[in-house]
């Protein structure tokens, strides 16, 4: 199969990832953090070297990264327990479910209103100035997509995290398609929570994610419970990581996600895979430029364009095209990709599209593949 | 015997304190505290294989929050 759906998980994993898991699965089965014995003992280094690890990849203090099941639970962790009754919250225009729908059920409950901004691709500035004047008095968290997962769009992150810290408001970053693929430093962006996948950019197994809490920002947990920490007090800690990270730990994931952080580093970091990336894009993007039919959508005319490729034939729903190049045994994701309101924004509320994310792992000869299927699929519906 | 240790609320923070002791060339061994009193319940102690102080002044000079300095005898 040609796998060409890696925004929403990549694959394959790096064999490191795979022989870290069934490592710590094998020989470290012991519960990190819960006994005295020398095999928790070393579940505990390990997990310890994992946090280190996303510390120094994202620049935020070890202890500040909670490990989460995946990146939607980082968002409700960080949603969740940074609002407060009668607060306000701006999203933007292009954000996924995962955010909206966690700030939209806290609007229904009447803990909270929201708003919602423009992104505008072709102007940095003009976001940025759209989600200012969204700003009221008890406006406390912007939550911001830093790529949209469905048209690749990369918002101004930094410059919006700048603007807000001047303003003393807590700025939430969902990293899900851009944490591997671009450099994401929390101080110098001014990003306070950031939400992280594991099992995409990054490579880890799926069942992991992160959320990395700056310096100044404080989270009250979502969940409590076990923490094999200061276990005769009713009260949860106060300290993170504990503070957030009640439960036992994913050790083989975590283990899974650190040898995929140190595969990263081991190919010349982030910049190395988005440069690959992208340039299976460019190409993908000039040949689809001249088969009759198709619509592209995303700005492409930024410096570091995401690398994913939003398209559809015209005439034909983008399920329709999925499930034939399916047939002819290409993976792509067609439809909503969980994130309704950008459709609204693009107009593709009808057709959905079509979306092609090329990994490391692919080939310029799998994007040849693709576009040669495409087009026969093309010609064959004369488009 | 007495034993003398530095006390962590988190297994995290134990085990990023020994990290950075190790940078500096010392070694210590983070362990399920022996010794924990009733009101708090389970925490953990790094042994540290040199002088505590020493190592305790590097830990506070990279802001390692900890509940400081304990020890215990054996009862043997």
């Amino acid at each position: 199969m040609i796998y060409l759906d890696n925004a929403a998980t990549s694959y394959p994993k790096p064999e490191s990832v795979i022989n870290a898991m069934v490592y710590a699965q094998k020989y470290v089965g012991a519960n990190a953090g819960r006994g005295g014995h020398r095999m928790t003992a070393r579940a505990g280094e390990m997990v310890y070297s994992a946090r280190d690890k996303a510390g120094n990849m994202f620049n935020c203090e070890s202890e500040r990264v909670i490990f989460t099941c995946n990146c939607t639970a980082s968002l409700n962790t960080a949603i969740k327990g940074t609002v407060q009754k009668g607060d306000h919250v701006i999203v933007s225009c292009l954000e996924h479910n995962s955010v909206l729908r966690p700030v939209h059920y806290l609007a229904e409950k009447g803990i909270i209103t929201y708003s919602v901004a423009e992104v505008d691709p072709l102007s940095e500035e003009k976001t940025v100035r759209n989600f200012i004047s969204l700003i009221k008095n008890n406006t406390v968290v912007v939550i911001c997509t830093m790529v949209s997962n469905v048209f690749g769009t990369v918002l101004p992150t930094e410059k919006l995290g700048a603007e807000l810290a001047k303003r003393g408001i807590t700025f939430i970053v969902d990293a899900a398609q851009s944490a591997g693929t671009y450099r994401i430093d929390m101080k110098r962006m001014n990003i306070d929570i950031l939400c992280v996948p594991g099992h995409k950019g990054l490579f880890g197994p799926m069942g992991t994610g992160m959320v990395l809490i700056g310096d100044e920002a404080d989270v009250a947990p979502l969940c409590q419970g076990g923490t094999g920490s200061f276990s005769m007090s009713a009260s949860q800690p106060d300290v993170y990581p504990d503070k957030l990270e009640s439960g036992t730990v994913n050790l083989p994931g975590i283990w899974g996600l650190k040898k995929g952080m140190d595969y990263i580093s081991s190919v010349g970091g982030e910049e190395a895979i988005h440069r690959k990336e992208a340039y299976l894009c460019k190409i993908l993007r000039e040949d689809l430029s001249v088969i009759r039919g198709v619509e592209l959508y995303g700005n492409i005319a930024g410096k570091n364009p995401a690398p994913l490729v939003a398209l559809n034939l015209k005439n034909l729903h983008s399920e329709r095209v999925a499930d034939m190049l399916n047939d002819k045994n290409i993976a792509v994701r067609a439809g909503y990709h969980c994130a309704y309101l950008s459709h609204h924004t693009c107009g593709t509320e009808n057709s959905g599209v079509l979306r092609v994310s090329p990994g490391w792992f692919n080939t310029k000869k799998d994007i040849k593949n693709f576009v040669f299927s495409l087009n026969k699929i093309a010609k064959r519906d004369n488009l | 015997m007495t034993h003398t240790y530095i006390k962590f609320e988190s297994q995290t923070l134990g085990e990023k304190a020994r990290v950075i002791l190790n940078k500096h060339g010392i070694k210590s061994r983070l362990k399920r505290n022996p010794n924990p009193n009733h009101k708090e319940g389970c925490n953990f102690a790094l042994f540290v294989y040199s002088d505590i102080w020493s190592a305790y002044d590097i830990i506070m000079q990279h802001h390692i929050k900890n509940l400081g300095v304990e020890s215990y005898r054996d009862r043997l």
